[in-house]
Parts: C-alpha cells; structure tokens; sequence
C-alpha cells in the first residue's frame, strides 16, 4: 500500500492501475507534510493516517469501479461539425485546448501510408498509463497537431525516447512541472523546414510548432498526463517548440552538433529530448574574446540552476545537464579564438560556481529534495560526488554546478546576427536528455502485412 | 448551406499492461513484519518512525523493517532497487509494506 499526501490520490490510483494494480489500497496524509509543522503533522498522522494504513494491510481490497468500455482504434469516437469535434475533445480531456484538425480515419490514414509503417504495430507501453504506444496513436495526435506526413519518422523516434527508461517519462507530471525540450540535428532541419533562425524557440514556424505540440498531445493523450490523471505539475509551461540546431553555423565554426554528445556523427538526423525545469535569457552579451564573454554565460547557467541540483546529488546522481543555447554570433566568438566545444565547456566548469552553503541550503534545506542536511565536503568524501566539492570545508568555497565539464550541453541556434544566449536548467533523471536516430527509410510493415512474405526477407 | 460532418477516431491507445493480482491482505497486524520502502523525500525519514511506533503500540508483536534496508528507490539507482524490491522484502521475510510518500 501507498502513502501519499493529500492531493495525490487520483494520481496514486491512476498510476497502480498502470501497473496493474487496480484498487491498490492508499493512506493519505492530511495537507502537505513539507508546510506544516513537526506538531501538527504527527498529530494529523495519528488522527487520520495510521487507520487508513491499518486498512490497507488488512482490509480486501475492493475492486475499482468498472471502467467503462474504450473505443478501437478504428471506431469512430466522435461524430460532429469542426466545433463538435473540437468541443467534445475538450470536453473528454483530449485535446490541448486548441483548436486541432479532426483526425477522421481517412486523414490519419493518409498520414501514414507514405511510410508503409503498419498502423497496428506496438512500440513499446506508454508509462505510466500502462497504455501501448502504436503508429497508430502516434499518427492520430500527429493530425490532430498539425504535422505533415514528412514528420512521422521524427515522432517516432520520439516515442522511441519516450520508451527509453532512461528518459523517464513516467515523471513527466511531477510537481515542479518541467516540460521537455526537443532538439533537432541533422539535413532533416532544412529538408523540412524546421526554423533554426530568429525566434528559433518561438512558435510560427510550423514545422517546430506542431511537432512540440504533438509531444504534448500524446503525453497527454497516450501517457495520461492530465489532471485527472497522472499530470501534477503545480504550474507547468506551455509545450516547448523544437530548437532546431544551425547545422551551417557549427559546420562553418568546425563544431559538433548537440547530437555528437550522444554518440552520433555530423550528417546523422538526430532528435534528441530532455525536461527542463527554468529558461533565463543570458541578453547582450557584450565581449569579442571567450574570456569576456565566459564569464556572462556562466553567471546564466548559475542562475538559471536552483534546487536542480538536487541531480547532482539527492534525486539524481551526476545527472544535472544544464543546456546553454548560443547564438551563432557568439558561437563565433569561441570559433574565432580556436576555442572547441569541449574548451568552453571547461571554462564554463571553472566559472559557474556557487557558494558551498548555498548549494547545500538549496537542495536539503531551502527544498527537502536530498535527505539528510548532506554536506558536500561529506558526500565528496564518501565518494558520492568528485573531489572538487569537498576540497576544504569553507562554506564560503565555491563548488561547480555540474559534477563534470562534459555535463554541460551546448547548442548553436536563433537569430544569426544578435548576441543573446538562453541558459536551461534541466530535471535530471525526471526528463534525462535522450537521443535517437531519425529513421526515415519506408518501412516494409504494410508489405509484410499483405501475405508477401518474400518481399520482406 | 450546412458544415461538413466528421467522424473522428480515439486519440489514446488501448491498455497493454495486464491486471495482475495483489498479493492477499494480512488477517492482522499480530506477528506481522512490515517493511517502510522510502523515496526519501518529503519527511519519511521522520514519518516512518512515527508510523513504526504507532503500529508497534497498537499491535505489540509487528516487526518493522526500515527502509534503509531497502534504499533510496526515487534516487540514483531507482530503475536496479525497484526491480529488486520483491527479492529484497521476500529476504527479509516481509509480510506486507508500505510505500511512501507521494507528495
């Protein structure tokens, strides 16, 4: 049985029954126990809680209220003119809130058949909704968002990281509400149109706008992040465009895309995602060497990061990846001093540091994310983060925000000609970043499904 | 002159994951060895030894096994000490647990 604070309940239930476990039996504390004082929560622990444990122990468990019958993929769900449609979607928690093209079978049809994908194949489950993720679903959001067929092979390598236990979707409606950022590489950004130049993380390209707003209609839609279910983000943002990388701008300057941290190769298309907590914009920077302007950008990572740090240690271990977009106009500035991506980001580990005491309020005292009021001169010691956070014990020392230079994500995008950069915090192992290759061969599925089997071999 | 009419498909997909039977409800809470497993977040640390001593008190012959016994399983090494939990509780000799905390 769970404990959960009040709140939490309707998440709790939706997530046992994802798993499987129908009825899973809840005690709920009263309030939330981080607010209320040491007194008052164990008096509404003795008061109300310890029943409900008792209970869960040992009483049966009392089957959920049967779930009504769910339509098939090819049954029609709804039936009406465009504002039927798109208020019944509303209605049902289907929709973003926008106004969406019917996705009528013939429509998500039309969108698939250029892949030759076959419609009914199972990806993966869909966490924590315990659903299947299927070209099916992936295509009906893929109409309702807008997306062109072209798009598909870049969803699906989506949902490919959606299944990725390293990415960790199943957190994707905790409290602190991140929302995940997609990063595009490869010919694929022009090929398509994806925008990577002014306002490249604005909405109006419509290449970068329905694709962001897909990821948000299918984890809405497909791994039940909504209210009523999984999605408990106290705020959350609005979804996040995809960043399409300046594959020119890094060629030109002699720098690996975002997607070379993963593994692959310039030329490779790429789609990479990860959950960022805050945005900061690092504005005007104002240098024409890296040592006037390294120390801005790294002031910008410093103060975009807060209780995030908690992936460097506590939630996460080492799994803090903070992402600094550069313009090109100061991607040039490094390229022009011979600087490469992996010396900026050293110089960046050597900069954006913050006070030891701060680091340690931030994450087991100002927020209770890491248990136990660790210090790290006492982490560092046993091992559980490097030895440059415990060089001495001076809570004045300053400590680095990442556990290694190479944490740092850098990528080159926006407007060509202005000095802005766009610091990102990131949420760790709740979001961590995940790439995948961009397949966009035709698929034989639809082939082999037609008993010709000799075309599939 | 009328609006065209669109029949719609279901934008979620069907649940794969399969019902599986939760493990049967203690007759009672006499004799019994409950293990805490802990997310160490949002106060279990000071939580589960109230909840200890509570259940303790009203039946004096229940075991606790604590959560140190079974880690930090919202922490660094979630994805190997879920997977292992039932071996864990089961070397252990765990009747039941209680998980925490959801907030």
């Amino acid at each position: 049985m769970s404990l959960v604070c009040e709140g939490f309940e309707r998440q709790a239930t939706a997530t046992a029954r994802g798993l499987g476990f129908d009825g899973l039996p809840l005690a709920v504390m009263k309030g939330h126990v981080d607010a209320q004082p040491y007194e008052q929560m164990v008096a509404l622990l003795l008061e109300h809680t310890v029943d409900e444990v008792v209970a869960g122990l040992t009483s049966p468990i009392v089957a959920a209220a049967a779930v009504d019958a769910e339509p098939a993929a090819l049954d029609v769900a709804v039936r009406g003119t465009i504002d039927e449609v798109n208020a019944a979607f509303r209605e049902r928690g289907w929709s973003d809130g926008l106004p969406f093209l019917p996705p009528t079978r013939g429509r998500v049809e039309a969108f698939l058949a250029p892949s030759g994908h076959d419609p009914f194949r199972v990806l993966g489950p869909a966490r924590p909704s315990g659903r299947d993720i299927t070209v099916w679903s992936i295509a009906v959001n893929g109409v309702m968002a807008g997306c062109r067929p072209d798009d598909l092979p870049v969803l699906l390598a989506l949902a490919d990281a959606l299944i990725d236990p390293h990415y960790g979707v199943e957190h994707s409606g905790n409290t602190t509400g991140a929302d995940a950022q997609i990063i595009l590489n490869g010919p694929i950004v022009t090929e398509l149109g994806f925008n990577h130049g002014p306002g490249a993380l604005r909405e109006g390209a419509p290449a970068n706008t329905t694709v962001g707003r897909w990821l948000r209609l299918f984890l809405r839609n497909v791994c039940g992040f909504t209210a009523d279910e999984h999605d408990k983000a106290t705020f959350g943002n609005a979804a996040h465009v995809v960043l399409a990388e300046d594959e020119a701008a890094l060629a030109e300057i002699g720098w690996a895309p975002l997607s070379a941290d993963f593994g692959f190769a310039r030329g490779d298309d790429v789609v990479t995602i990860g959950r960022i907590n805050s945005g900061l914009i690092i504005g005007s920077v104002f240098g024409s060497s890296p040592e006037e302007i390294v120390p801005y950008l790294a002031d910008g990572l410093v103060r975009v990061t807060g209780w995030d740090l908690t992936h460097v240690y506590g939630l996460g271990q080492g799994r803090y990846r903070p992402l600094l977009v550069l313009s090109p106009v100061l991607a040039r500035v490094f390229g022009r001093a011979g600087w490469g991506k992996d010396h900026v980001r050293h110089a960046l580990f050597e900069h954006a540091r913050l006070p030891a005491w701060k680091f340690e309020r931030l994450i087991g005292e100002w927020s209770n994310l890491t248990s136990g009021r660790r210090r790290l001169v006492d982490l560092a010691g046993e091992g559980l983060v490097p030895p440059v956070f415990g060089v001495s014990d001076d809570p004045e020392r300053l400590v680095p925000i990442v556990t290694a230079p190479d944490k740092i994500l850098i990528a080159v995008a926006g407007d060509p000609n202005r000095a802005n950069a766009y610091a990102m915090s990131h949420d760790g192992p709740h979001g961590d970043w995940t790439a995948k290759w961009i397949d966009r061969s035709s698929s034989n599925d639809l082939v082999c499904r037609v008993d010709n089997r000799d075309a599939c071999s | 002159m009328s609006e065209p009419v669109y029949d719609v498909v279901w934008p979620k997909s069907p649940r794969g994951v399969q019902g599986r039977r939760a493990a049967e409800r203690l007759t009672t809470l006499d004799g019994a060895r409950i293990g805490f497993v802990w997310d160490y977040l949002f106060r279990g640390d000071e939580i589960f030894p109230v909840l200890a001593a509570e259940l303790q008190r009203r039946y004096p012959g229940l075991e606790v096994v604590g959560y140190e016994t079974f880690g930090n399983i919202h922490g660094p090494d979630e994805h190997a000490l879920v997977a292992g939990l039932a071996d864990t509780a089961r070397a252990h000799r765990v009747d039941a647990v209680v998980v925490g905390n959801g907030c």
